[in-house]
């Protein structure tokens, strides 16, 4: 359910995000985004139209956005079930060496090739043949194989050896095909309804090792199956809005949610221990005000990733400490917590600095006159000085929010990168890019912007809202408020200060 | 005074509570996956293995663990860490916890075995890998050779001294001159050297952290040329295999497996792994993105 609501957030956001610029960023991912999951050759580049793809370089042969079938129209056959495999295993089946090896499925009768980089050996089963009327001695059929398993062979190599490349190609329907000193097995069935394709020497040996006689680089296979061009449909690649809604009903969500549980959660965090924090130093001598403003401040001046490793050396397994938290089963390191724990240090001093400016700023004198007329001082600092700091203090909060958001240094090193648990956005956009999968990355950007914004314009609405005293009363003249409040003192000042108090209570608790 | 310290106990106090709400979802999200799975299993008592595994490994691991999970309903797999071999090791001497790892090399294995955080016994070489250069798609590069780097006319990126992929470049580097071992090896080069600590003589490649970043960097055409595995070509489409390196000129690439020694489901993690090397739907997987079967 979670998911699903997340989904329709998203979705949201997307739609608000994309309103004003939205057939740009439609066709931009289209275009410039790779997609790993459709190889289709580089000639598609241009996008969009299922229509205009492939035939172009190809000549003719339609190729599936799956990258699994392939069509020419007008063909008696099609091809279907295409798989193409970077290596194969030189490993013993069933403790039997059968030489280098291809798994191809649990069917018989399949379409095989497999290139050596100078030769590419077709097989085409001997049933299949005749039931399309294939004549493997025909150059007009094997043109038509040759085309089929270019198009096809292309289109998943992803930069790797071609089949274009090779310029020797034989044609076979015989089972075991010698050439060069090498034997060429298909169909083999080496278990009980398992076939493979293997390549051994003549004299059973090893002929991907290089001391063998026949030695061969055996580059890539490709497998598939020949069908009827009726039963193969080619399925188009999905376009605009479409490949939309696709792209985010599969995305993962759950860096969202890890982002807003450590944000949230580190933002709480923060904002009470820094306003306790600024107001404990403002209580201790100058000497040790200094000192304790200096520890509390140097996450800030301290790259993140220094964070991160000190906090690593301290809650790892190498320290008594941490031993001792994994000792307890409450691991800190690598652990959702963790995340927690350094968006908490790092954006900290963001806050306390925020905070100790704002009560700094206090006019004592009004303080004191709280003071005079018996006021606690929970009363006073809840009263006085939270609403009078309050445009401060939300300020502070937003910087804090928005360095606990970003964080990433720190968190990687302490927390990692554990999908569902310690990802968050930042993270997530750095290893989906990694990872290849940019279209994500740039999924997440934009998710992260949008909420950033929403998140910042929200709480300056709400802390204008909150320092509404702050503006000219209307029979009070236009700059009269300001300027009053600062040369307010003793008596006045307290009114003012009770005044904003009651103003600003709504926001303080 | 006193006023003073009921404000800070009371912030204080706000701020345990939150690291109370903290501990109490601590097991949100370790009791969610679990609980997905023993459903899965029909409640059989489900196990979840957490795995380690090299960099190069990453969607080919991925889809072998969605069909291993799929035939085992009773296992499921938590997030694969898929970082650079030495960096794993990193992670492992911090305090987390993995039950199976697989590295990228020989020599990282060994670490392990040595730090205690594998099971010797169990260890196994899973894959090969083959090194190859590579370039961004559409280069006009190619067979490039080894020779071709002398002379600085390419501007190359490799993994750094924790990546395997880096260390193989080294050692394939060092039979042209362009990599000077530690005094250690000295006069050493090719397989007979590790590969770390030495330095580039030369040439000035750029390096990276696992040999994703490596592949990337040639992807985005940082660099003319990038040494990475045959495999990573497949992995990420948008770079061209632009030459193959002898395998002579490195040590073997053998991606070797063994199971933790914390592992709390060991005969999980060691089922597994006999499933990746033996099954032929998983070997179907590993050709696809280009692995070979170690013999």
């Amino acid at each position: 359910m979670g998911a699903k609501l997340a989904q329709v957030v998203v979705a949201c956001l997307l739609a608000a995000g994309c309103a004003a610029p939205s057939p740009c960023w439609a066709d931009d991912s289209l275009g410039s985004v790779e997609e790993p999951a459709a190889p289709i050759a580089p000639a598609s580049a241009s996008g969009g139209q299922a229509v205009e793809r492939a035939p172009q370089d190809d000549d003719g042969v339609e190729v599936s956005a799956a990258g699994d079938a392939a069509l020419i129209e007008g063909c008696r056959f099609a091809v279907a079930d295409f798989a193409r495999s970077q290596s194969g295993s030189n490993r013993a089946v069933d403790g039997t060496y059968q030489g280098y090896n291809y798994y191809v499925g649990t069917e018989p009768d399949n379409l095989a090739v497999v290139s050596t980089g100078s030769m590419a050996v077709v097989y085409v089963p001997a049933a299949t043949a005749s039931a399309f009327r294939i004549d493997l001695a025909s150059a007009a059929d094997q043109q038509l194989l040759q085309r089929y398993l270019v198009a096809l062979d292309s289109a998943a190599a992803k930069g790797s050896a071609r089949l274009e490349a090779v310029a020797d190609w034989r044609f076979t329907s015989e089972q075991r095909y010698r050439a060069g000193g090498i034997e060429f097995r298909f169909d083999m069935a080496l278990q009980e309804g398992r076939y493979y394709t293997c390549v051994i020497g003549e004299d059973g040996g090893d002929v991907t090792a290089s001391s063998h006689p026949a030695h061969a680089q055996l580059a890539h296979a490709d497998f598939g199956r020949i069908v009827d061009p009726h039963a193969v449909a080619i399925q188009g690649e999905a376009t605009g809005l479409e490949w939309l809604a696709a792209f985010l009903a599969e995305v993962d969500y759950s860096p969202l949610w890890v982002t807003l549980r450590t944000t949230g959660l580190a933002i709480v965090l923060i904002f009470a221990l820094g306003l306790a924090a600024a107001y404990f130093t403002l209580r201790l001598p100058p000497r040790a005000q200094d000192t304790f403003d200096s520890i509390f401040t140097i996450p800030m001046v301290l790259p993140p990733t220094v964070c991160g490793f000190l906090l690593l050396l301290a809650f790892g397994r190498s320290t008594a400490l941490g031993q001792w938290f994994i000792d307890v089963g409450f691991p800190l390191v690598f652990s959702w917590q963790a995340t927690v724990i350094a968006a908490v240090i790092v954006a900290f001093p963001l806050m306390y600095r925020s905070a100790r400016g704002a009560f700094e700023n206090l006019d004592p004198n009004m303080l004191d006159a709280a003071r005079t007329l018996g006021w606690s001082d929970p009363r006073i600092f809840f009263r006085i000085m939270l609403p009078l700091s309050w445009s401060s203090i939300a300020a502070g909060t937003v910087l804090a929010f928005a360095r606990a958001l970003g964080e990433f240094g720190a968190t990687l090193f302490l927390a990692g990168n554990y999908a569902g648990v310690t990802r968050t956005i930042p993270i997530a956009i750095y290893f989906e890019w990694m990872n290849g999968n940019t279209d994500v990355a740039v999924f997440w950007t934009i998710v992260i912007i949008m909420f950033s914004f929403v998140v910042i314009l929200f709480i300056n609405l709400w802390s204008r809202r909150t320092t509404k005293y702050r503006r000219p009363v209307a029979d009070d003249g236009p700059a009269s408020g300001r300027s009053r409040r600062k040369r307010l003192g003793g008596d006045g000042a307290l009114e003012a200060g009770v005044a904003a108090a009651d103003a600003g209570e709504g926001g303080a608790r | 005074m006193k006023k003073t310290r009921t404000i800070i106990a009371s912030a204080l106090a706000c701020s345990a509570l939150g690291l109370l709400a903290l501990a109490g979802c601590a097991s949100g999200p370790d009791a969610a996956p679990s609980g997905a799975s023993s459903a899965a299993a029909g409640g059989q008592p489900a196990v979840e293995l957490q795995v380690f595994a090299a960099n190069s490994l990453s969607k080919a691991m991925d889809e072998a663990q969605e069909l291993y999970a799929s035939q085992n309903p009773g296992v499921a797999f938590a997030d694969t860490q898929y970082k650079g071999s030495g960096e794993l090791n990193e992670m492992l001497a911090a305090g987390s916890y993995a039950d199976l790892l697989v590295t990228a090399s020989k020599g990282t294995m060994d670490d392990a075995v040595e730090r205690g955080y594998v099971d010797e016994a169990t260890r196994t070489d899973l894959f090969t890998n083959e090194l190859v250069f590579v370039s961004k798609e559409g280069s006009a590069l190619q067979d490039v050779t080894l020779d071709d780097l002398k002379g600085g006319a390419y501007s190359l990126c490799v993994g750094d001294d924790s990546v395997p992929a880096g260390t193989y470049a080294a050692q394939a580097l060092s039979t042209v001159g362009l990599y000077e071992p530690p005094a250690a090896e000295a006069g050493k080069t090719g397989a007979a050297i590790t590969g770390k600590g030495g330095a580039y003589t030369g040439i000035t490649p750029i390096l990276q952290t696992s040999v994703g970043n490596v592949c990337k960097q040639a992807e985005n055409g940082d660099v003319d040329l990038a040494i990475v595995y045959s495999s990573d070509v497949f992995r990420f489409g948008g770079v061209k295999n632009v030459g193959i390196i002898p395998d002579d000129a490195h040590k073997p690439i053998a991606y070797p497996g063994a199971v933790c020694a914390g592992s709390e489901n060991a005969q999980a993690a060691a089922d597994f792994m006999e499933w990746c090397l033996t099954d032929p739907d998983a070997q179907k997987i590993w050709q696809k993105w280009g692995f070979e079967l170690s013999e």
